[in-house]
């Protein structure tokens, strides 16, 4: 039964593939897990939060972003589950407020899984399902290398937006063709030119109605 | 493309680098802010260039500008 109740649930839920990165939403029985990862030093210093989060918290926190407005993946790279990845807060008009990305498995940090988790992301967003053509990132004044990765995606430092601790950065659909088609390029070379974006799911009421459609699509096909 | 044409092709493609940075003896895993992103920029820049597709175990056997230069070469020669 359990096992029956598991697979169902891998079915319905929202998952996106390329480039060998598995991105599942984020579900509730995972949310220990984040907040495990979430707590640990080396990622809470590139956190604008930085207070321990509680389970209490953190249960109160998925119930306020498991709906359609917010996409929370858990990152599983080699049959391994390593980061969550984020784009929050939908606005029809503005698009997502927001984007983000951490590594909860130290090993991780500095392997291609991030960069690939990110273009699968991004390539969703802006050219697959076409949620938006803006995305925003908002990054610590202090990490220095984040700044650096988001600028080599496309990402530009959005005027006066620095409050002293942590700036925003947006990435139009124009500069992701610019900067993202040399790395989607890269990766598909790295994946024998060979691997295309698989989006698979059950509509749901957590889904945008433009998700919803898609993968209606898919399932007719 | 000399071994010097290749070294600042590169170092313009890695926009945030202050030019004149990156020399062909540079260890390029040892660039400010180096990421897997730079890698990949790699990649597609010597597929742009050359036609050659560089693997990650051929990335993981340099270390300097000039060991990837090396390799390409051998590659189109």
């Amino acid at each position: 039964m359990y096992l029956h109740t598991m697979n169902l649930k891998l079915i319905l839920m929202l998952k996106i593939s390329q480039y060998g990165v598995h991105l599942t939403r984020l579900q509730f029985d995972e949310i220990e897990l984040v907040r495990q990862w979430r707590n640990q030093d080396f990622v809470v210093d590139n956190m604008d939060y930085k207070k321990v989060i509680t389970k209490e918290e953190q249960e109160k926190w998925f119930h306020s972003i498991n709906n359609k407005y917010n996409y929370y993946f858990v990152i599983n790279w080699e049959n391994k589950k390593i980061g969550v990845i984020n784009a929050k807060n939908y606005n029809p008009q503005l698009g997502f407020g927001e984007g983000g990305i951490f590594i909860g498995e130290k090993e991780h940090l500095n392997s291609i899984a991030p960069t690939f988790a990110t273009l699968c992301l991004l390539n969703v967003v802006f050219l697959e399902i076409k949620l938006t053509n803006i995305s925003r990132v908002k990054i610590l004044n202090s990490n220095q290398k984040s700044i650096d990765y988001n600028k080599l995606l496309g990402y530009k430092l959005i005027p006066k937006s620095n409050d002293g601790i942590s700036s925003y950065y947006e990435l139009t659909l124009e500069n992701y063709l610019k900067y993202g088609s040399k790395l989607n390029q890269a990766a598909k070379l790295t994946h024998n030119n060979n691997d295309e974006i698989q989006i698979t799911g059950r509509p749901s009421d957590t889904n945008l109605e433009q998700i919803n459609e898609y993968l209606k699509n898919q399932i007719c096909q | 493309m000399t071994l010097e044409a290749f070294t600042k092709a590169l170092e313009e493609e890695f926009e945030e680098i202050t030019p004149g940075t990156i020399s062909p003896d540079s260890n390029y895993r040892e660039i400010e802010g180096w990421s897997s992103m730079h890698a990949l920029i790699v990649i597609a820049f010597v597929d742009n260039h050359y036609d050659i597709i560089l693997s990650a175990a051929d990335l993981k056997q340099t270390s300097t500008i000039k060991d990837l230069y090396n390799i390409v070469q051998q590659r189109v020669g």
